[in-house]
Order: C-alpha cells, then structure tokens, then sequence
C-alpha cells in the first residue's frame, strides 16, 4: 500500500459459518471492525475438501508470520460447529509441525457481545507498543 | 503475503512478473479451484474483489514501476497505476479456467493509489463496490479510471 500504514496489527480466523451462516447471536463482524481486527475466513468446515491442507498451509504461513511480526492473532469459532468452524484440527496440526503453539480461541456458543468485547480488548499487540 | 511475508518492500508489477512467483501464485490458485467449484455446486453467485491499483491483486487496475529494484529508493511517480490486472489475479483466473472452473464476476476496490486519501476515496470505493454486488456487472476499467 502507498498511503500511511493503517494496519491495525489485530488478525482473526474466523469460522466461515459465523460470517456467512449466523452462526453467532452477535454481530461478530462488527465487534472485530470496531476493535480493528482483519479477518480470515477459512471455506466452510461441512465442505469435503481434499485440498484443504493445502489452503490451510498457507494461512497457517501468513498467520505465523502475523505472530512473528508482534501482531495478535485469534480464532473464532463455535463448539457447534464441525472442527469448531474453523478446521481446528488441521489448523492445530499445522502450527504443531511448526512447533508453534495455537491461537486465542474464542467460542462464540453461548457467550454475550460483552464477553466477545472483553476477549478481543484483552491484549494490546506488541507491534502495536513497539 | 505468502510469498514475501508482511514486511515484505513495495514492488512494481515488473517484480513480480517472475517464473517463481507465478509458480507459487499458480499453486494457490489450484487450491481455490474445490472450494470456489463446491460454492457453484451449491448455487452461490461467486465474485472476485481484488485491490486494484496492486501489481499482483489487481483486477482492474494494476500498477507499475519500471525504475524499482535493487536498493530501495523511489521518487513520487515511479509508481503508476494503469489498467490490467495483477500477477496473482492472472495467475488465478489462469487457475480457474485451466480446472474449468469459469472465472467469476470480478471488479477491484481502487485502493492502491499513490494519492489514497480515506475521508474522499474509501465512499467512492465502497458505493462503486456496493453497485457491482448489486447489478451484477463486471465493473469495466473505463468507467472507474484512477485520479
């Protein structure tokens, strides 16, 4: 980008079913533009995908790469989602052959706007302080 | 991003242009094709939002600096953005079509530009992206030229 950097060092994985399947009681979207998260989708985590280690290789690349350059990095999904909505389980192998640990989750299921508020203003990114 | 990460230097689209990149781009663009066809199956109306004015995810508008490489240094108008799509769109709909997959509606948000101004470009973007999702056009380059 040519213009003054924007960024907000903030980055969530988010399930695709909460984006685009209300699979959340809340506006997940506007709660993370309002904390200035950029987001991730994933495609849906019902799709029978035989190319999904590949795409989640190379989220995972970009992702890790966000974490080391002091950016937060969550993920969001539900517990009643298949593989949380967000494919966690190829996600978790993926960070574990980089010996990396995982990502903040937040479960959406049964939790209030407030705690999704409290959960993503937890933490100031170390990018952000440096 | 996946190829030179997220402090990766600004580049034209002349550095880009390479065997490798375009490998990497051709790989990622193989993985979208089960997805994006299974969305089709599934009766979605598929659309491509790239960021025009970007050398490599540009739709509509790509941009270029002939005068960039080697040890950083730019000056004001070393970087153009002209109309064309960027390496990795190319790459993707490349993709696509190769699989038969048929590439999708696709326009670009002009936000690559070397005099981006939020308060006045971002509601232009916005509403031209909110008519292209509400026609059901491909955006055409002529009617959106960069300032």
């Amino acid at each position: 980008m040519l213009h003054p950097d924007p960024r907000g060092y903030r980055v969530a994985l988010v399930a695709d079913a909460i984006v685009n399947e209300g699979a959340a009681s809340f506006d997940v979207l506007a709660a993370l533009e309002s904390h200035r998260f950029g987001v991730i989708v994933l495609p849906p985590s019902d799709f029978s995908l035989s190319s999904i280690g590949g795409i989640v290789e190379y989220v995972i690349d970009d992702l890790t790469d966000y974490v080391r350059n002091g950016y937060r990095v969550v993920e969001v999904g539900s517990s009643e989602l298949v593989g949380f909505g967000t494919w966690h389980d190829i996600v978790a192998l993926d960070l574990a052959r980089r010996g990396q640990e995982g990502f903040e989750q937040f479960d959406v299921a049964g939790m209030s706007p407030a705690d999704f508020d409290r959960f993503l203003a937890a933490s100031i990114p170390a990018a952000e302080l440096s | 991003m996946a190829f030179a990460g997220v402090n990766r230097w600004w580049q034209g689209r002349e550095l880009y242009d390479k065997a490798n990149y375009r490998r990497h781009c051709s790989i990622l663009a193989a993985n979208m094709v089960e997805p994006i066809s299974e969305f089709m199956n599934r009766g979605y109306d598929i659309v491509v939002i790239g960021l025009d004015g970007s050398p490599s995810s540009g739709v509509r508008y790509t941009g270029r600096a002939r005068a960039w490489g080697g040890r950083p240094h730019f000056d004001d108008g070393d970087y153009e953005v002209v109309e064309g799509m960027g390496v990795w769109m190319e790459e993707l709909k490349r993709g696509l079509e190769l699989r038969g997959v048929p590439w999708p509606r696709a326009t670009g948000m002009l936000l690559d530009t070397t005099d981006w101004d939020e308060a006045r470009d971002l509601p232009r973007c916005l509403d031209e992206l909110d008519q292209f999702l509400a026609d059901g056009v491909d955006a055409t380059a002529g009617d959106h030229a960069p300032s």
